[in-house]
């Protein structure tokens, strides 16, 4: 199944230009990004698993090299190449900073809401940006949410709409220390111009939603399998870390439209998906009524197996998740689809089409996670 | 420190009222999921809180992320759609 996702992955320019510089470079950046997100995602899954044997190790790099395979374009699209790596040690000294202003402000509500004479000054502030890059943006945006007394309403054409509960938290948001500090974080990948306008006009609409959405469904997945591969030690399972996967899928066809995401998730794909994985379930049980046992009479599997009674059991009820896991996600995605699509696709909007040379840089929906 | 834990769940679990009445009886359809997204990180603590009591946190923690999960996604999908008038 995994061979399968590798030959036929959509590289729609790979063979025409093979020999072109930009190509390489494209690759180069390719292969960045996809060991940049094996990374995060591998620690990521370390950090859950708590399990650090061979096996689960194994099933983890597994796991994580198919999550950053089908979606190392989703982690870090529009990252300029060579200072991605810089982005993390810098938010991570923007984070403390942020944190202070939250308990600060935390106390300046309390001291509002409980103080006997009303000072409430509920009111909007616009407030233009100087940020351009969307991840800058999209940080901007929430970390100002995260903060008490500000909301961010909107984001549009750069310019934020913030209610604010009081006048000193408003006046404490315009004078741009918050932004200035992001805007240290995330000043090495400032694109070059004609990149950010691309950028902008692509994604203009929901940047936010789209954003955080793109960054977390690698992470989601990564939790699903988890889940899957960990379904004999904690609450969890095949059904339940299918359902996971699945509502990653929903999440990129809410953010990104359904057709974008139909397109890659095809219907072709989730019912062969779907049979698949109801086909390792029963092939597991039938091989075990083949081998004179009863239906999922896992300690048969040992007669060919030989790893001993116990860790054949174990490796059996593995199977059966994954088969489960997988046929759970494929029906899940499929229903989710035929409910919200009614039989037909809605018009593609226009600006939704992707010229063919464009289609590497922009942010492609990945293949589903075809899980293992 | 149980008592403590158990305290701050009943407490919790009392702020949920008000929000439930809101979900009800709420006047427009914001008013509800807000409301709905507000019980929904509620009952995220109260999850984690009872992992503290059970001494299972490890457990507990796998079932809130999924419903944080869950909870991003049904906002999510409520907001989206109302934008587009009933087409998702």
């Amino acid at each position: 199944m995994d061979n399968e996702n590798t030959t036929t992955s959509n590289k729609p320019c790979a063979h025409q230009t093979s020999y072109h510089p930009v190509f390489s470079q494209r690759r180069l950046e390719q292969a960045r990004h996809f060991s940049l997100s094996f990374i995060l995602l591998f620690l990521f899954w370390l950090l859950l698993s708590g399990h650090y044997d061979i096996f689960h190790i194994t099933i983890g790099i597994f796991c994580c090299l198919l999550v950053s395979y089908s979606s190392n374009d989703l982690l870090f699209v529009h990252v300029g190449a060579g200072d991605s790596h810089l982005i993390i040690p810098r938010l991570l000294t923007y984070i403390p900073w942020h944190l202070y202003q939250i308990i600060i402000s935390n106390i300046y509500l309390a001291k509002l809401v409980f103080s006997p004479i009303s000072r409430l000054n509920p009111h909007f502030v616009p407030y233009k940006t100087k940020l351009t890059n969307g991840l800058a943006l999209v940080t901007y945006a929430n970390s100002i949410t995260l903060t008490p007394g500000t909301i961010t309403i909107d984001l549009n054409d750069n310019t934020f709409y913030v209610h604010a509960i009081d006048s000193k938290v408003a006046d404490d948001l315009l004078t741009g220390e918050m932004e200035d500090r992001i805007e240290k974080v995330f000043q090495p990948v400032a694109h070059t111009q004609e990149r950010a306008s691309t950028m902008l006009a692509a994604e203009a609409d929901n940047l936010i939603v789209k954003t955080i959405v793109r960054v977390f469904t690698p992470f989601i997945q990564i939790y699903g399998l988890y889940v899957i591969a960990h379904g004999h030690y904690s609450p969890g399972g095949g059904f339940q870390g299918g359902v996971i996967l699945a509502a990653s899928i929903v999440l990129l066809a809410l953010a990104f439209g359904l057709r974008r995401t139909m397109s890659k998730a095809t219907e072709k794909l989730t019912t062969m998906l779907c049979s698949s994985g109801v086909f390792i379930y029963g092939g597991i049980g039938l091989l075990c009524l083949l081998l004179g046992g009863n239906f999922l009479d896992y300690e048969k599997l040992d007669l060919f197996l030989k790893v001993g009674i116990p860790q054949a059991r174990s490796l059996g009820i593995l199977g059966v998740e994954i088969g489960v896991g997988i046929a759970v996600m494929a029906c899940m995605t499929s229903i989710f689809f035929d409910i919200a699509t009614a039989g037909e696709l809605p018009d593609e909007p226009s600006e939704m089409v992707i010229k063919p040379e464009d289609a590497l840089s922009e942010d492609t929906i990945p293949e589903d996670t075809i899980d293992g | 420190m149980d008592s403590f834990f158990l305290g701050t769940c009943l407490f919790l679990c009392l702020m949920i009222l008000p929000c439930l009445y809101r979900a009800i009886v709420g006047p427009t359809v914001i008013d509800r999921m807000i409301a709905v997204g507000a019980i929904g990180t509620k009952t995220l603590v109260i999850l984690i809180l009872m992992g503290f009591l059970y001494e299972r946190v490890a457990m507990f923690i796998d079932i809130s992320m999924v419903y944080a999960i869950l909870n991003f996604l049904g906002t999510l999908a409520a907001a989206r759609y109302f934008e587009m008038e009933g087409e998702i």
